[in-house]
């Protein structure tokens, strides 16, 4: 005989009691691993989705709206021995007429790849493009269904043409064709889980792609020979890489020239970095050329004329002008006459603003040095092959009378671009200078200034990252976001929380059960010599061994309870996974730990639940009752009053002061109020049974009475009971009433729509916002940061934003905080950095997890068009918890404009409607930009789509939740079965001295049923309190209709535990108890 | 009167408990000296603290006053590993109720002492013997459940002799038997008593085992006295 024997014989003799345990073990075990398991499931499906939207692909170089000469990437591959495939990706719509659906699908915001059969090498060639070089395309699943078409069926695909030079910048092309139709044929639907889902966004969603040959597209949008994009794969090495494109590129690449001596760029403006580099050359001496908008003297002048601004002699004052015969003829001007320039200036809003300098005539130039002079005017697109001034596209405002002007046309005719007028390099940056550049041009004058020794010059001058030539590592990038996705494990943790406390609390209540029958047992150890250590330990290595084998069982039943709740993400709760395929995954390390975690849980539950009792002492455990009294020390009552009552005073003056005196929402400190409320009168209950238990027999007993005495016998248990459906009650309640209605108060201004009616979005952009009544909003993708991306949003969609105006319209706060809200984007900070706004709250909080503030708020790093990195500060979010802005940066649109230049017009739109009016209002819109792309849908829709996640996150947990309460009363209900069948023989006693079994049956229905009741009412009181903000809300949707069926759903259950107790213990049938006694 | 051969002596021995109507004194200055090979009992009313006494004397119970020495050495100092190694060695325990282990057999439940602090290699044997003694060497593997209510309390006598104690404290050791049962089981303490010299303190409500004690001692009203009529 030995202490290991005697727990085999202990747990061979016990093993129905233990069995019990186990069974609670296991339930918790298997609740919280299967929580861990689902983590674990939706960062491999994650991780899946990032690797196949990825192929192979390791590093891209993403130059976006700049087009660069394909040959780099075919430069790069015969240098670095890898496949470097080129890609010009485009944005587009796709349209079909499916045959079996009546209506016509559009799908928005399509990805147009062109790329070619290297492309596919990055699926190790398990795909493939059309082998016809015609209008054939590769779709993918995600298209194909939303268009309903598959291969052989015919698409419209309606594409952008990229601009070479930013629509917004000035001497723009505005009037060209934006987009082309063409029909294509789908011959092959490529699926999602492979480079179907292409894509450089952090985002699992798959996004709708077209893949075509690529110089067929090229040619359709007339770009040919250009990409805006390269791939290496894994096997390139990114130190290698971005030493070889720096040796590889060429300022040829990115539509740098020289004409003669003259270095221009494809985009008319020189861009800073390029200037900068180009001016460090020798001999190098920049010009900027300009069309004002008239030259005048005295009452005469001509409209629209070239100005050169550089090519002038030394020592000319920068107040000083050089004017042509031709000029001087026309306006009567001379040698020292002043002269007036009338020119127009870009403003950040895209607005342009007149404005006059006058100049001294210092000289008069022959129309011979001004025809040289021409060579310094850069091809502009709007006037190619352009007879006509009337027909000029240059998206300057055009006043159509000065265009008529004769004289002007025939010079035109006569000279074309040639300067009318040339004024020193300071003075015309000062006119004419714009976030697009200062220099249209850089002049060389050495004799061995050929164009290649210009260029080579050039490119040992400039970084290529500063023209945006940057290899990004997409694939490291994409596995962080991964890593730092939303941690489902702990979301699901959470949400079981009750049902994981509630399996442990049954764990340990049946273990204490199984003790307390035992007690007598721990006492003669005692007496026989055990120490009280010793004793206990015999104990609980029983209880470890149950919580060994219940944890490691449970673990493994985790897998089923995670494949259950797979199947509720993928058929019930879609959108709290944005409609995302999760993959059953198992890590055995999550299994050991959940296995680990949860047999300890469960030990902790039964070491606490015999804590009291383990440690009393021998005379008192051989002699107990335990079903007639409580063990330990009984307290006096009064003692146990002072702490309940202090926190419901704490609580009601907490309520008081967060009602007049918050600022932010109440409702989550409400919640806290709430289970103050419950922890009191939790004490109150206990407090209430001690009174009960010491309370003075003199009194005439009832059936009443007895019943409430009965109560306060075994205080622990029925306080237990208490606990377990008060908090489940508080718990389902409180958490049922946080659903919002987000059509209540959606009007307002200060509300998460601010107060705008309708929100767009389009494909292409506007360059002006689509209606009097709406605001147009400037947009650089990103990582989208809202709840539907599970991603971490490593470089969130920034915003371009006009403060003032939103400033004005009290757009999204109240109208005393709007203007100091808005007027944080206007932040001078310092080093550069750009102050920002985040959508909402919640995307502070969960999508970014960042900190806020104008001095330490978190900052996040961008590149922008000329690959420069800067920093932009979250200063602050918009004030409520969910906007149409969820998942963005705001930024003031001066410097976003000033960062994006080629980012030109607007793609997201607030739209004001008159009441009653936005779906003809949307219906309008959607009509009129169809060719854009546009999409408009009511404010209210956005944020729903958004809210949709919080609200099925809700609904799980109701349902955890409410299997906690199950699990709760299924624990009332063995309590109440002991409880009979510890006190059969004083049952019989009743019987014995006359009691009928329905008397009987009364007294034990009022006496539990009571202390269901209890439960029941505390936690409806709590939850109720809790609530107060959420019922007072605007935005409230608590539905207490739902309330009131889950309150009488918890009571039946409640109700049915112990009609089934008292069905088992069949009370008061038989006298046997009494004989034995 | 404490001797040298004085194993247990009670010196002064107050003991309280608290109640909802205030502190109930149960003990008021006990004093009671037993001898080493003696046989006690101690009679009196239900409630009046005999076992209360006996608890103390076992270190079951701690004294609110008073001293309570074995062999000299006083209980109520006794850390509770020291007291715990006392019961083990020196006292053996038999309660009314027999509180052996039903998931035990009866050579088991008689070993259970052995499991902590003492035993050795020939405990098992001991066992045996002992069992031999109070007549159950037939039922070795028999289940508490098995045996009568006679059966298993010699059963529990048997255990409390496992470690060889010096000083036999048993608690209304008759009270669940029938009359022919707590003779025979009286009649084997005796034995005991008078074959290997155990001191043998009982507390008991029985006329007929307190007669068979060497010494009968009544508790009343708080204090002890020596009963001089015998039934």
């Amino acid at each position: 005989m030995n202490r290991l024997r005697l727990i085999r014989r202990s747990m061979g003799y016990y093993r129905r009691m233990h069995l019990g345990v186990f069974a609670g073990a296991v339930v918790g075990a298997a609740v919280l691993t299967g929580a861990l398991l689902v983590g674990d499931s939706v960062d491999a499906s994650l991780r899946g989705i990032a690797l196949a939207r990825l192929g192979d692909t390791a590093h891209a170089l993403d130059t976006r709206k700049q087009y660069f000469r394909e040959e780099l990437g075919e430069r790069l591959s015969m240098r670095m021995g890898h496949t470097i495939p080129s890609v010009l990706r485009l944005r587009g719509m796709a349209l079909a007429e499916p045959p079996a659906v009546p209506e016509r699908r559009q799908a928005n915001r399509v990805q147009v790849l062109g790329v070619g059969k290297d492309f596919w090498t990055l699926a190790g060639g398990g795909d493939g493009i059309p082998a016809s070089p015609g209008p054939a395309a590769v779709i993918n699943t995600h298209l194909a269904q939303r268009l309903g078409v598959g291969a052989g069926d015919e698409i419209a695909l309606r594409i952008e043409i990229p601009d070479r030079m930013s629509r917004d910048a000035p001497l723009s092309a505005r009037d060209e064709d934006r987009s082309i139709r063409v029909r294509l044929t789908v011959e092959r639907v490529a699926p999602d889980r492979g480079l179907g889902r292409f894509s450089l966004a952090t985002d699992q969603t798959a996004p709708y792609n077209v893949f075509l040959p690529r110089a067929w597209l090229q040619e359709q949008v007339r770009l040919p020979g250009e990409v805006n994009l390269l791939l290496a794969g894994t096997a390139v090495e990114a130190e290698k890489l971005a030493h070889t494109l720096r040796d590889e590129w060429s300022p040829a690449d990115v539509g740098l020239h020289v004409r003669g001596k003259v270095l221009e760029s494809d985009r008319v403006f020189l861009g800073g970095p390029v200037a900068k580099a180009a001016l460090t050359l020798p001999n190098a001496t920049g010009t900027l050329a300009y069309l004002v908008n008239t030259i005048s003297r005295d009452g005469k002048r001509t409209p629209y004329s070239f100005m050169v601004a550089g090519a002038t002699p030394k020592g000319m004052d920068d107040d000083e002008i050089i004017i042509s015969e031709w000029l001087s003829g026309q306006i009567s001007a001379s040698v020292g006459d002043t002269v007036t320039v009338a020119y127009s200036v870009l403003l950040p809003d895209n607005r342009y603003e007149e404005r006059k300098r006058d100049f001294t005539v210092r000289g008069i130039a022959s129309m011979d040095a001004m025809i040289e002079a021409r060579k310094l005017v850069p091809s502009f697109p709007g006037l190619e092959d352009v007879e006509n001034c009337a027909d000029w596209d240059v998206g300057l405002p055009m006043d159509e009378e000065l265009l008529a002007d004769k004289a002007n046309e025939a010079y035109w005719d006569a000279y074309h671009t040639t300067p009318k007028a040339l004024v020193t390099l300071a003075a015309g940056q000062a006119m004419w200078s714009n976030r697009f550049g200062s220099l249209t041009a850089v002049r060389f004058a050495g004799k061995n200034d050929t164009p290649d020794a210009i260029l080579a010059g050039l490119k040992d001058a400039l970084d290529p990252a500063a023209v945006g030539l940057v290899f990004r590592p997409v694939r490291e990038e994409a596995l962080t976001a991964v890593s730092r996705a939303i941690d489902f494990g702990g979301l699901f943790l959470g949400m079981s929380f009750f049902l994981i406390l509630s399996a442990f609390l049954l764990t340990g209540l049946l273990f204490v059960l199984g003790a307390q029958y035992r007690a007598g047992e721990m006492g003669i150890l005692l007496a026989l010599g055990f120490t009280p250590a010793q004793a206990r330990r015999q104990l609980l290595a029983e209880a470890g061994l149950v919580a060994v084998a219940g944890g490691a069982t449970g673990a493994l039943a985790g897998c089923g309870y995670t494949w259950a709740l797979i199947q509720g993400l993928a058929h019930y709760w879609q959108s709290a996974v944005a409609h995302s395929p999760i993959l059953f995954h198992v890590t055995p390390g999550t299994l050991l730990t959940g296995a680990v975690a949860s047999s300890l849980a469960a030990l902790f539950a039964m070491v606490t639940a015999t804590w009291r009792q383990v440690r009393l002492p021998a005379r008192q455990l051989l002699t107990l009752d335990f079903a007639s009294t409580s063990p330990g020390r009984e307290r006096f009552p009064r003692a146990g009053l002072w702490f309940p009552l202090l926190g419901l005073a704490f609580a009601c003056v907490s309520a008081v002061c967060l009602a007049l005196y918050a600022t932010g929402s109440i409702v989550e400190p409400f919640f806290g109020v709430g289970a103050l409320v419950l922890l009191s009168g939790l004490g109150l209950c206990r407090h209430a049974l001690c009174v009960l238990g010491a309370g003075s027999s003199a009194r005439h007993p009832t059936l009443f009475r007895l019943a409430l005495q009965n109560m306060a016998r075994r205080r622990a248990r029925s306080l237990s009971v208490i606990v377990l459906l008060a908090s489940g009650c508080f718990l389902v309640f409180a958490v049922s009433a946080m659903k919002e209605d987000l059509t209540k108060g959606a009007h307002r201004r200060a509300s998460g729509t601010g107060g705008f009616a309708l929100f767009g979005e389009s494909t292409l952009s506007l360059l002006e916002a689509p209606s009097d009544t709406a605001v147009g909003i400037k947009v650089r993708d990103g990582d989208d940061a809202s709840c539907l991306n599970l991603n971490h949003a490593m470089t969130p969609r920034l915003l371009g934003v006009n403060g003032t105006e939103l400033a004005s319209r009290g757009a999204f706060a109240s109208r005393e905080q709007a203007k100091a809200l808005w007027s944080l984007l206007d932040l001078d900070l310092p080093d550069g950095v750009i102050p920002a706004l985040v959508g909402d709250s919640d995307t502070a909080m969960w999508g970014l997890k960042a900190k806020m503030g104008v001095e330490n708020g978190d900052e996040l790093t961008y590149l922008d068009d000329r690959g420069e990195s800067f920093r932009v500060r979250l200063v602050a979010s918009l004030p409520m918890r969910l906007s149409v802005f969820q998942g963005t940066i705001l930024i003031a649109d001066q410097y976003f404009t000033e960062r994006f230049p080629s980012e030109a017009g607007y793609r997201m739109f607030l739209i004001d409607a008159p009441p009653g009016e936005a779906a003809t209002v949307a219906r309008s819109l959607n009509r009129r930009f169809e060719r854009e792309g546009i999409e408009v849908i009511p404010s209210v829709k956005r944020l729903a789509r958004f809210y949709a996640v919080e609200s099925t996150y809700l609904g799980m947990f109701l349902v955890l939740g409410g299997l906690g309460v199950l699990l709760g009363t299924v624990g009332m209900g063995i309590v109440t079965l002991r409880n009979l069948l510890e006190r059969r023989g004083e049952i019989a006693m009743l019987r014995a001295v006359g009691y009928n079994t329905v008397s009987i049956r009364r007294l034990l229905l009022m006496e539990h049923g009571m202390l269901a009741a209890m439960g029941l009412a505390l936690g409806v009181i709590a939850a109720a309190v809790a609530m107060i903000p959420a019922i007072a809300s605007a935005s409230s949707g608590v539905a207490l209709g739902l309330q009131l069926q889950l309150l009488a759903g918890i009571a039946l259950c409640a109700a049915g535990c112990i009609a089934l107790a008292l069905r088992a213990a069949r009370p008061g049938r038989d006298l046997s108890a009494l004989r034995n006694e | 009167m404490t001797t040298a051969n004085t194993i247990l002596e009670l010196e002064a021995v107050t003991k309280a408990y608290a109640g909802p109507a205030g502190s109930t004194p149960v003990l008021k200055g006990v004093d009671l000296a037993v001898e080493a090979g003696e046989t006690v009992a101690i009679v009196g009313p239900s409630g009046c603290g005999k076992s209360t006494l006996l608890n103390m004397a076992g270190t079951l119970d701690q004294p609110d006053g008073g001293r309570v020495t074995f062999r000299g050495k006083s209980l109520p100092g006794m850390t509770p590993k020291e007291a715990a190694r006392f019961r083990n060695n020196e006292i053996g325990f038999v309660f009314q109720l027999h509180h052996l282990l039903p998931q035990c057999s009866v050579l088991e439940n008689v070993l259970v002492p052995t499991l902590v602090h003492t035993g050795g290699e020939d405990a098992p044997e001991r066992a045996r013997q002992l069992l031999d003694r109070v007549g159950l060497s037939d039922r070795l593997d028999y289940r508490p459940g098995q045996l009568s209510g006679g059966e298993r309390q010699r059963v529990a006598v048997a255990r409390a002799l496992i470690n060889r104690p010096a000083l036999l404290l048993a608690d209304e050791p008759t009270g669940s038997l029938s009359p022919e049962g707590a003779m025979d089981l009286t009649r084997l303490m005796i034995a005991l008593n008078r074959e290997d010299a155990l001191t043998l303190v009982v507390v008991t409500h029985s006329q007929e085992v307190a007669a068979h004690m060497g010494r009968v001692v009544e508790l009343r009203d708080g204090v002890l006295r020596p009963r001089e009529t015998r039934p």
